[in-house]
């Protein structure tokens, strides 16, 4: 006998469980991966978003001494790392690990014990850096993007900065490592039937996200090596005095920086695109345009990395003011679309759909703001001022957090098999919208009157009233998070059954049972379109009766 | 040629055509050696990923086609399959503590890096285990299911060639 022709069994206790955490700690099994993913991201963000509350709370007035100058400036660094880079980035990851491979008809991912090791990698790295807290001189306070000389040994000393270095690289490792999971599951595990074409957006939103992760974050391991090497053993590929430049690790972080913002954007991208055909009953519209946009936004993203870098004067200008004005295009594309798939169509204002719609609202506004940014004269007017912390938090705080929150609703129900409690999710929606706007537009206006960011205290009395504003915002918002947990546990416990398909979904995972099996499907439809679900609902009534 | 190639393609065309212009433009190093990099990463495994469809008796596409392909316009979807009865849906592996492990160790063992020699061995050691209990499960795995396919099946049912009955 042909022994490799012949598919392995499973072994016979394949499909034992196991009691509670140890069965999270042994699991290959994609779902409970995702859901580690999602939970640790989650609480990150709610320690990041603790952290924010503080520091707002010393900016709401002047003279206000709620804690120390290095206290603020190690405060701001983590809560910029760990939002950014492991909070947003990894959300997705969770998001992407649980659903895709329901998207595609997959039983698995392609590497299910390395998708396992990538999770563990980004815990272990999460735990190192937050470590850094308990040592002596406490955690980095270098911003959170550590441009030497600010981050080098010299003038930042104690295993803080070591800590937040290697923490970092964990994490990175972990996120090359998932990538290259999600991309050959993607690549090589959908079932017969869904194409390329045929899969969903989200699944593409997914294969661009880890397609760029897996170019961006190399660039952003090196430049940490480089940096812990010349902290460490006497390296100087930063040092002018060595020969080095601190210029080459701004290129190398933003080589790395600028696509993590798509990094972070696109599977949100992908979230909105399900959400909206779903909710306003009708298919997406220019379903290939916006594929193309995908790839159009993480094209430019490569290319525009030193707008970060416009007043280094080391940097061509306008090669990086044109491209950073182009990826308007593809923008524009998708926000074109989401209203082309709403016009006219049955629009039921859901939680779900309504964070999609306050999606397409802020990241029009971060978007536009950005446009500007890309401007160089504007640049170097508003260069390092509240304007930029307003812009990028509109782009990656404001558009993440609807997207996701979005997702939430929309696939809570596959996850556990009951709904999130409408009135709750309102409340949550309407506090967490207020409550981003308030603390976030004033600050346009706080950088256009010229308050540098990454500053503790400020003379200026004119700029109190603002940062008032912004700091009751913080609060609304935190209440509003507040909200969403409560329901989280309330409709875990109570919520209404929500049956297989509570929406009337398009893609795959609406055919499977909620939660889905260990093995996702039962029995899988033939696809013949990038609405599986659709098609298998409103098939001709002489087909089903035939099945 | 694949889509998923096409797709690793695109992205490597982009990355030579901008790191060209970009040299011309600017005369930076290194922004030009990452955008070349970024061209011959996804081009070299785009080319893997031709050669394996070829390899695999692939359908042989014509030039125009090709280049359809690459510029994102690719032939019109293929027909659903029938019947997915027959089709192998995969094995699930069974759960195991190794990746648990394993970064365990090199998480201990990059800490070393700060804090000294006798971490990074600690760390070295624990990962060596768990990727040793790693292999040793996947080998195990695959033994089982060896010995499985190599076994008549249990209850094969007369034979209707025999003559004895």
């Amino acid at each position: 006998m042909a022994t490799t022709e012949v598919p392995l069994p499973a072994l016979p206790e394949a499909h034992e469980e196991r009691a509670g955490l140890v069965d999270y700690l042994i699991t290959v099994d994609h779902k409970k991966i995702g859901v580690l993913y999602i939970f640790t991201a989650f609480a990150v963000f709610l320690f990041g978003g603790v952290l924010a509350l503080l520091f707002r709370l010393e900016l709401a007035q002047p003279g206000m001494q709620v804690m120390g100058q290095n206290t603020y400036n190690q405060l701001f660094t983590i809560h910029g790392t760990v939002m950014v880079l492991l909070f947003a980035a990894q959300v997705s990851t969770g998001l992407g690990n649980y659903l895709m491979p329901l998207q595609i008809g997959a039983a698995d991912v392609a590497f299910p014990r390395l998708n396992a090791m990538s999770y563990w990698l980004y815990l272990f790295g999460t735990l190192v850096l937050l470590s850094s807290f308990f040592v002596a001189g406490g955690p980095a306070a270098s911003g959170w993007t550590a441009y030497p000389p600010l981050s080098d040994s010299k003038y930042l000393q104690g295993t803080g900065m070591d800590l937040w270095i290697i923490g970092l690289a964990l994490a990175g490792i972990a996120a090359i490592v998932g990538a290259v999971n999600l991309v050959t599951t993607i690549f090589r595990m959908r079932v017969p039937g869904m194409t390329m074409f045929r899969m969903p957006l989200f699944t593409w939103g997914i294969l661009v996200n880890q397609l760029i992760i897996l170019f961006a974050f190399p660039a952003i391991t090196a430049a940490l090596a480089m940096l812990l090497l010349d902290r460490n053993f006497g390296a100087g590929f930063f040092d002018p005095a060595r020969g080095g430049s601190p210029v080459l690790y701004q290129h190398l972080f933003w080589f790395f920086g600028h696509p993590e913002v798509y990094i972070v954007i696109l599977p949100m991208f992908g979230i909105i695109s399900e959400i909206v055909p779903v909710f306003s009953r009708q298919p997406i519209f220019g379903y290939r345009a916006l594929v193309f946009a995908f790839f159009g936004i993480a094209a430019l993203s490569f290319g525009v990395w030193a707008h970060h870098m416009f007043t280094t004067d080391a940097i061509y200008l306008p090669f990086f003011s044109l491209l950073t004005m182009l990826i308007a295009v593809p923008t524009g594309i998708k926000i074109f679309n989401w209203i082309g798939t709403m016009w006219g169509g049955a629009i039921s204002f859901t939680t779900p759909m309504l964070c999609a719609i306050a999606f397409i609202f802020v990241f029009l506004v971060g978007g536009i703001t950005g446009v500007f940014l890309g401007s160089t004269p504007i640049d170097f007017q508003v260069n390092d001022t509240y304007y930029v912390v307003a812009h990028f938090h509109y782009v990656m705080v404001a558009a993440l957090l609807f997207a996701m929150f979005g997702g939430f609703y929309f696939w809570f129900p596959k996850m556990t098999g009951r709904l999130l409690s409408e009135r709750l999710g309102k409340w949550h929606f309407w506090l967490l919208f207020i409550g981003f706007n308030v603390t976030f537009f004033v600050q346009f206006n706080l950088g256009l009157e010229g308050m540098p960011r990454r500053i503790a205290d400020y003379p200026e009395r004119s700029w109190g009233t603002y940062n008032t504003i912004s700091t009751v915002g913080s609060f609304i918002m935190a209440i509003g998070i507040l909200v969403f947990i409560w329901n989280f546990f309330v409709s875990l416990r109570r919520g209404r059954p929500a049956g297989d398909d509570p929406w009337e979904g398009n893609s795959l995972e609406w055919v499977t049972t909620s939660p889905p099996p260990h093995h996702n499907f039962h029995e899988i439809p033939e696809i013949h379109s990038e609405r599986p679900a659709f098609d298998l609902r409103h098939r001709p009534p002489s087909e089903a009766d035939a099945r | 040629m694949t889509d998923e190639a096409a797709v690793l393609l695109r992205v490597s065309l982009f990355g030579f055509v901008s790191g060209i212009i970009y040299w011309f433009v600017s005369y930076e190093p290194l922004g030009t050696v990452a955008l070349l990099l970024l061209g011959a990463g996804p081009g070299f495994a785009g080319l893997i990923l031709v050669q394996a469809h070829r390899r695999q008796g692939g359908a042989a596409e014509s030039r125009g086609d090709t280049l359809r392909r690459l510029a994102g316009i690719p032939p019109p979807d293929p027909p659903g399959p029938e019947d997915l009865r027959d089709d192998d849906l995969g094995v699930l592996p069974l759960p195991t503590i190794w990746p648990f492990a394993t970064s365990l160790g090199l998480a201990i063992m990059l800490t070393g890096l700060i804090y000294g020699l006798w971490l990074i061995v600690l760390g070295g050691g624990i990962a060596a285990y768990g990727t040793w209990g790693w292999l040793a499960a996947i080998n195990r795995e695959n033994r089982y299911g060896r010995i499985q396919a190599e076994q008549p099946p249990a209850n094969p049912g007369p034979d209707p060639d025999r003559a004895d009955g």
